[in-house]
């Protein structure tokens, strides 16, 4: 009985193992694994891992081989960094990712977001395409050398869209680390434009909920940045940060 | 608002949760998705039949507010609420000192271990259940391995037990048999080494300490509430050392007792560590832990400690299975003050932000009704409270706002509607009258806080008299005050070992020798052990002829720990953004308050050397109490309860001193939060001059 159970054990990690990192179909296992019991206890004392969902079967890997979310995470970051400034749609990362479960993919890209390792953007038709940080911060540098501009008063500034403060915010949310209350000071000495403008456009924003804003008194600010802030009748603080919802 | 009671509560005052346990109601589908995403996290943890192998931790969960006043500490209570019996919650304040961070954090997972479960455990402490738990699933397994011919048989009693711990183990269990059956066992040498075998085979690493985790668990949760047995369990998992009596309750062999005596601070921390990763090691078998590091704003003011806090993280999601931590803070704190003082190492073991949202107008609606149906209000003055033309417009300039902001405005509301309320806002003194009885208000966080007293020791009291505070590298005595003349040292000591106390003794004693001697101090606190104990001889002499050289053994009263853990969260409360007074006035503020403690404090003190019959400790009277009722009881009686709720369902609001004439004065007042605490139909409001008691509907 028990050298029954050894054999079956050998056979299964045998198969998977010449599988490599594909792995193994539940189907194609089946047809070596014999007592299911072994099965289960390969996979609770860690041998073996799965099943996992990966295109349209389920399928078992050597734990040594088994697909990660931390292996999808590098890929997606090599892809987009070789990309430079060349924006990366959500479908093209899927098939970057398609190796492991999809489960890995939405996961790896939450937290290179919020890493602040690459960059989310949006269309108007809603599409996602996204950046590597590296390239885009590169770029942020470049502009900033040519003339660094701090916020001013306003004069007859053209106005700004939430399109052009996306980018400018979400390199800032990166830098960091993924928290998104970001300055308002910091938001106008990148992008260069009139204070009030800024000011306008936040909170036409707010009104449509696709941002918020908020006085965050609980940090020491320097007169610069509560300058920069929106101060509004009624209200005890200026709010100094706003998160742009994704 | 119509005056409905002749007493006075506002029910938007309650702004801030300073206790998740604390939390009651939630607002439907706010904040759902944090809250779905840590039980989802959770989850990982119970993937499996008990008992698991152990599963690595997740990195720690960055809870982030885009600013105070988001319910950080409220998600952290739906959290518990959600978990309940599924996991063991452990509530961290911050710690103190960053090379004794996981010895305060370690002393508060007692603590907390101490407190009731969620629910569904009958009223069985965190600890009781978890150690029912181990036991019962170590037990199965050695009947299953060892224990009879054909388990199979028995197999649905082994289900049974596996199933039902607290039934079969638990302090109410209706049949001993069982556990005296483990308790043969672990006494019989070779069964004990089968059993600390079925520990490593689940791959359990213990240090070599299978054995002795095995009989403290089995000592905690057999023998009687309040047991030397009991109270042996609870110093060993503090790490402390145990005195004779109590490894023998444990039965435990001299190596296991391995909280030295003379143990530096160093040590102690390395070894709580070690206490910790094993109660995260034994949770395989019952309960995963989570352990939640709220008020994270005062790490902010000093880069050591926001170090220390990452260096925690690390620790935890690096060696620490089966549990899930998480961190909350406002995000303008986390990425301007904590981040940037956080190793890019330790910033990794934190998850990306899950951030909170703010409340909407459908939401304000359903929050604010429900806050004045709990008082009672009829239906047609709540409709013209939250009426649209006041409500509407704090929705603008934008559709989402904090839920405090909305609470503040809605007491503002409640008292312009209500001249007899308490004028706003208070005064600085006022509010912090409220923060002293919300601490009188929950006996469970009284309790000892070596956080709190460094906190005090180190930075409160800068600035006072010249003083220079100092860290030392002396063993216990580590906080030095310094003047020109004298010298003042603290040592933080909660442990009762006379090994240890006699080498406080010695220290205190060398010090005294020094060229600008003053005293030492050592604070403890009401539900600590006496010092010197009653059967000490040898030490009792030696703490005697320290305390003729200025050790100074401070006893602090109830009153002025719940002034003192007060202070600290009521500065800690103002770094937040819960109350509306600048740190910098809060602080000015306490160091004024606190003028006579240093004072009292930092005069050396020689006590003529007392006789052994009469040695007792200093006990300060620095703020007078309440006078304690003749003979009253520190646990209310069912009869007496049954006495309160009556009169409660009959007031709906009272307030305590009344409570406790009504009840003859037999029940002391901390008796009585107690069992506020834990009734599910009462709460406590704390005021700046007292304590309103409401019966909730």
């Amino acid at each position: 009985m028990i050298a029954r159970d050894l054999d079956q054990h050998d056979s299964i990690i045998k198969a998977l193992r010449q599988a490599g990192p594909r792995g193994l179909a539940a189907t194609d296992l089946k047809k070596v694994r014999g007592n299911p019991a072994t099965l289960k206890a390969l996979k609770a004392d860690g041998t073996i891992r799965g099943p996992m969902k990966i295109g349209r079967s389920q399928r078992y890997f050597v734990a040594d081989q088994a697909p990660t979310r931390e292996q999808v995470e590098a890929r997606i970051e090599a892809r987009l960094r070789d990309a430079g400034l060349k924006l990366t749609s959500f479908s093209t990362l899927e098939d970057v990712a398609k190796f492991g479960p999809k489960v890995f993919f939405k996961d790896a890209l939450s937290a290179l977001k919020a890493d602040g390792k690459i960059v989310e953007l949006r269309d108007p038709r809603k599409s996602k395409f996204y950046l590597h940080r590296e390239p885009l911060l590169e770029q942020l540098r470049t502009e900033q050398s040519v003339g660094e501009a701090a916020p001013g008063p306003d004069t007859d500034q053209p106005s700004i869209s939430l399109d052009q403060v996306r980018p400018v915010y979400e390199a800032l949310k990166a830098q960091q680390g993924g928290i998104s209350a970001v300055t308002i000071y910091d938001v106008l000495k990148r992008i260069g434009g009139g204070k009030d403008t800024l000011h306008r456009l936040l909170l036409e924003e707010a009104k449509r909920g696709h941002v918020t804003l908020h006085p965050a008194s609980t940090v020491n600010f320097s007169p610069e940045v509560m300058d920069a802030g929106i101060r509004l009748e009624g209200q005890p603080y200026p709010f100094v940060t706003f998160v742009l919802k994704s | 608002m119509p005056n409905a009671h002749p007493l006075k509560v506002n029910p938007f005052e309650d702004n801030a949760v300073g206790e998740p346990r604390a939390v009651r109601f939630s607002v439907a589908g706010l904040n759902d998705e944090p809250l779905d995403r840590l039980v989802g996290k959770f989850a990982r943890l119970t993937d499996g039949a008990l008992p698991r192998p152990p599963i690595k931790a997740s990195t720690a969960q960055l809870i982030v507010s885009p600013d105070a006043g988001y319910g950080k500490s409220h998600l952290l209570g739906r959290l518990f609420q959600r978990l309940g019996p599924q996991a063991t919650l452990v509530y961290i304040r911050p710690f103190q000192d960053p090379e004794r961070a996981w010895s305060s954090i370690l002393l508060t997972t007692v603590q907390e271990l101490g407190r009731p479960g969620q629910n569904d455990d009958h009223g069985a402490t965190q600890l009781e259940a978890f150690a029912a738990g181990v036991l019962a699933h170590v037990a199965a397994d050695f009947i299953d391995r060892h224990g009879v011919r054909n388990s199979a048989n028995i197999k649905n009693e082994l289900d049974y037990l596996r199933e039902h711990p607290l039934e079969t183990f638990g302090a109410n269990r209706t049949n001993s048999a069982l556990s005296k059956w483990l308790q043969a066992r672990l006494e019989d040498p070779a069964d004990m080494v089968k059993l600390g075998a079925l520990l490593r085979q689940r791959g359990l690493e213990l240090d070599g300490k299978e054995k002795a985790w095995l009989k403290v668990l089995a000592g905690y949760a057999f023998a009687p509430r309040d047991s030397l047995s009991q109270d042996a369990a609870l110093t060993w998992l503090r790490g402390e050392p145990l005195e004779q009596d109590q490894a023998q309750a444990l039965k435990l062999a001299a190596a296991d007792n391995d909280g030295g005596g003379d143990a530096s601070a160093r040590q102690i921390n390395d070894l709580s560590l070690r206490r910790l990763r094993g109660l995260c090691m034994l949770s395989s078998y019952y309960r995963p832990f989570v352990f939640c590091f709220d008020q994270t704003e005062f790490y902010g003011c000093d880069a050591k400690l926001t170090d220390a806090l990452g260096d925690c993280a690390w620790w935890l999601t690096q060696t620490m299975p089966n549990q899930l931590s998480i961190v909350t803070t406002n995000a303008t704190n986390w990425s301007q003050d904590l981040r940037p003082n956080i190793k890019p190492a330790y910033q990794a073991q934190f998850s990306p932000p899950i951030d909170l949202e703010g409340i909407n107008l459908a939401q304000a609606t359903e929050l604010l009704t429900e806050r004045l149906k709990e008082f009672q209000i009829k239906t047609r003055m709540i409709a013209d409270f939250i009426a649209p033309q006041w409500l509407e417009p704090l929705f603008v300039p934008q559709s989402q706002i904090g839920v405090r902001r909305l609470l503040l405005q809605a007491a503002e509301r409640y008292r312009s509607h209500d001249s007899t309320l308490l004028p706003d806002p208070l005064t600085i003194d006022e509010a912090f009258g409220t923060e002293i009885n919300k601490v009188r208000a929950k006996p469970a966080v009284q309790q000892y806080s070596q956080d709190c007293l460094m906190w005090f020791a180190e930075f409160l009291v800068t600035g006072f008299d010249g003083v220079k505070v100092l860290k030392t590298a002396k063993r216990y005595f580590s906080v030095q005050w310094e003047w020109p003349d004298r010298s003042i040292y603290f040592a933080f000591e909660a442990g009762h070992h006379n090994a240890r106390w006699r080498a406080i003794a010695d220290e205190a004693k060398l010090l005294a020798s020094n060229a600008n001697a003053g005293s030492s101090i050592v604070f403890r606190t009401p539900d600590l052990k006496p010092i010197p104990g009653t059967n000490w001889t040898a030490a009792r002499h030696i703490i005697d002829d320290a305390q003729a050289h200025g050790l100074r053994i401070v006893v602090l009263t109830i009153d002025e720990v719940s002034e003192l853990h007060a202070a600290r969260d009521f500065y800690s409360n103002a770094l937040q953004g819960n109350i509306d007074f600048a740190p910098k006035d809060v602080l000015k503020f306490l160091k004024e308050r606190f003028a006579p403690w240093f004072e009292k404090f930092s005069r050396p003190e020689r006590t003529p050397k007392p006789k052994p019959s009469s040695a007792k400790p200093v006990t300060p009277k620095l703020t007078p109490s309440p006078p304690p009722a003749n003979g009253s009881q520190i646990e209310i009686k069912p009869a007496q309860l049954d006495t309160v709720v009556s009169y409660m369902r009959a007031h709906m609001l009272v307030d305590i001193k009344q409570m406790l004439d009504k009840l003859d004065g037999e029940v002391s007042q901390e008796a009585l939060l107690k069992a506020v605490e834990s009734h599910s139909n009462l709460k406590a409001h704390p005021g700046p001059q007292t304590i309103v008691l409401q019966w909730r509907v």
